[in-house]
């Protein structure tokens, strides 16, 4: 609570704004992480109004967590994440494979997914310990380094290539080319009109306030009034205006549960830089705001391990109740940062009001009508912002490429997750071992991040002779 | 490591300062402390023992009082040498009349760990050197309380200062107390008992919805 009326406007997580203010502020949390844990919740077959209620709750969850561990708020908004759509794509496919986009898969198939969500949150909170006790990143950067992390995130997003160009052309949905030509290049229009606008919102809009927020909710938009005369939106409001969200619950007795617990667990991996980065961002802009207040500093990034913590704390609520794997929103950390508003209570509101929208029929119909062409656009641009990350993420940590070791790791990574996940049916490697556990095969991304792991494991042991000096040219 | 606190010891400032300057007291105060003699009135020299975590051994050491302001301050420097490492402090102590015949202790100084000790205890030091503190003056309160009911003539109170066991459980027992200040730590305790309760929750609603 703030005891003084600071000089400079904005709010510390410790900090309550006035009611009407918290509900506003929430309420752009809400409208700023909605886009990408929708399209996540779409892509993966999951229930909108269950991933919306549920990934609220987790955000509250986290944030009483903080407080509670550490007296204080970790200002981060935890939605649904990326990183986990190929691997849960994969699962739903064997279990499911008439599904088209944004369809529902059914509560038998999540329940054998959101059991992976269970392991990545384990994962977490373990890689969180571990930090705590070995005294900070450096020790995590010897099993995780730069380069595997910076690999897997290029896989995750390159590896959905072909997911995005199938939805853009419709040969996911049973759209050919030879049969009918006109269909195929209206899907294609709607497409690439709604990635051009992707492209000029987030060039153009950037620093222009809130809307600067939002490219990827006004470039659906506007998709979706141009798929309107295309004869691509089909929207039907069926469910009753107040509904229920669908729980479902892990089970750990299925064939495929092993995959899954592997498959899907091992993405963890993915998320921790990502969500360490967020960490170090936002701790940053809190103590800014904080020396400008002339308020004591939070130094936030102390608290590396704690935050992991929080990250598979989220994920566990996800799945114990049926929702996607989630991840703090660097989306939302820009929102804070533009409004120097870092309120706890804010967040806590915005995760409140996240868990009434799942209870809005009309809300999950609406978001249910965007066609797929539409997400097609989007995930182009998406997909491939996940891979550019992992390039961005080994450039920031000046991994050197011209060391035959990383090079070595980070190549086999790439074609291992890369080639297995769209070359193989479902991104299983066709490997007949271990088919008691892995009874479709191995999962490729997981199989390329273990392989990537044991061969700087390899390094560790086994030093090499040489360490070649950075390369440097202009 | 710097060391500041204060405490206050229910008598007179002659008593306490008295009290002070007897070596029996001073080495009871220090668990694990084998011997201490007086070499004259500045100089004193004795073996203890420490443990700190994984680290025990004996250390050999001067304990030098000088400043002497009688009775109201003076400063005290150990030097302390062993097979697992150093420790060398200095520091002040002042004591204050402070009514109702009480005397209010204040001390600063600071610590130096070096060798194995450091490397090995260094994360559970700040705990150790706050719990032995603690003992020393848990001890040093009880010797007073023993001192002036002798003088007054009244049964003497026994005295029995804590034994090297007793002062090792002690700290143990501090430690885990430091520990659930972790936020790590008191974030597992958090995650627990929500998982448990989501999970519960989940096997209801699963019972409700067939």
């Amino acid at each position: 609570m703030a005891t003084t009326t600071p000089k400079v406007m904005g709010y510390l997580p410790q900090d309550t704004p006035p009611f009407g203010k918290m509900l506003l502020l929430g309420f752009q949390h809400v409208l700023t992480m909605f886009p990408a844990t929708v399209l996540c919740a779409l892509l993966m077959h999951f229930d909108v109004s269950t991933v919306l209620t549920i990934t609220g709750l987790g955000t509250v969850v986290a944030l009483l967590g903080a407080k509670f561990s550490m007296g204080n708020y970790i200002p981060l908004y935890y939605g649904s994440s990326f990183s986990y759509i190929a691997a849960v794509t994969a699962v739903v496919a064997v279990l499911q494979p008439e599904l088209t986009f944004g369809q529902a898969a059914t509560r038998e198939t999540i329940s054998v997914v959101q059991a992976g969500f269970i392991a990545t949150g384990l994962i977490n909170v373990i890689v969180g310990l571990i930090i705590r006790a070995t005294g900070g990143k450096a020790g995590i950067d010897k099993v995780l380094p730069p380069v595997v992390t910076g690999s897997v995130a290029c896989v995750i997003g390159i590896g959905l290539g072909y997911s995005a160009l199938s939805m853009a052309a419709g040969t996911c949905c049973g759209v050919d080319a030879a049969a009918t030509p006109d269909l195929t290049l209206k899907w294609w229009l709607a497409a690439v009109i709604t990635l051009l606008a992707a492209f000029i919102f987030s060039v153009y809009l950037q620093g222009k306030g809130f809307i600067g927020m939002l490219p990827i909710l006004l470039a659906g938009i506007v998709g979706y009034i141009v798929a309107i005369p295309l004869g691509l939106v089909n929207p039907q409001f069926v469910t009753p205006f107040l509904t229920v969200p669908q729980l479902t619950f892990p089970v750990f007795n299925h064939p495929l549960t092993v995959t899954v617990l592997v498959g899907v667990g091992v993405m963890a991996i993915a998320t921790i830089p990502e969500s360490t980065a967020h960490l170090y961002q936002i701790s940053l802009y809190v103590d800014h705001l904080a020396e400008e207040q002339g308020r004591e500093k939070l130094g936030l990034n102390r608290f590396i391990g704690l935050n992991l913590m929080l990250d598979g704390l989220n994920d566990l609520v996800n799945g114990i109740f049926g929702s996607t794997a989630g991840t703090n929103y660097g989306e939302n950390n820009s929102l804070m940062v533009i409004t120097r508003n870092y309120s706890g209570t804010v967040l806590i509101s915005a995760g409140l009001i996240s868990v009434l929208l799942g209870f809005i029929g009309p809300l999950k119909d609406a978001v249910n009508s965007i066609p797929t062409a539409v997400s097609g656009g989007l995930s182009i641009y998406l997909f491939g912002v996940i891979g550019m990350q992992g390039i961005a993420l080994m450039m920031a940590e000046k991994v050197n490429l011209y060391d035959p070791a990383n090079l070595a790791i980070g190549a086999t990574i790439l074609i291992v997750g890369i080639g297995g996940n769209i070359g193989f049916p479902g991104g299983f490697l066709p490997i007949p071992l271990l088919q008691g556990i892995f009874p479709y095969g191995w999962p490729a991304i997981a199989t390329g991040a273990v392989v990537g792991i044991v061969m700087n494991l390899i390094l560790r042991v086994w030093k090499p002779p040489v360490v070649r000096g950075e390369v440097q040219f202009q | 490591m710097k060391i500041e606190g204060e405490h206050v010891f229910k008598g007179p400032r002659q008593a306490v300062w008295e009290m002070f300057r007897d070596p029996e007291v001073l080495a009871s105060a220090m668990p694990g402390t084998q011997s201490l003699k007086k070499i004259d009135d500045q100089h004193y020299e004795g073996m203890m023992n420490v443990r700190i975590g994984p680290v025990s051994g004996s250390f050999a050491g001067q304990l030098t009082v000088s400043n002497e302001n009688l009775p109201e301050s003076c400063t005290l420097t150990v030097d302390g040498r062993g097979a697992a490492g150093f420790a060398k402090g200095v520091g002040n102590v002042h004591f204050f009349e402070n009514g109702e015949s009480t005397t209010l202790m204040k001390y600063d100084g600071e610590v130096t760990i070096g060798g194995t000790l450091a490397s090995v205890g260094q994360r559970m030091i700040d705990s150790v050197s706050k719990s032995m503190i603690k003992s020393a003056f848990e001890t040093l309160d009880k010797a007073l309380e023993a001192r002036l009911a002798a003088k007054s003539g009244n049964t003497p109170i026994e005295f029995k200062p804590p034994t090297e066991a007793e002062f090792a459980k002690n700290v143990a027992k501090d430690m885990a107390g430091g520990l659930t200040n972790v936020a790590e730590v008191r974030m597992l305790l958090y995650i627990v008992p929500v998982a448990l309760l989501f999970l519960i929750v989940a096997l209801i609603a699963r019972g409700c919805g067939g």
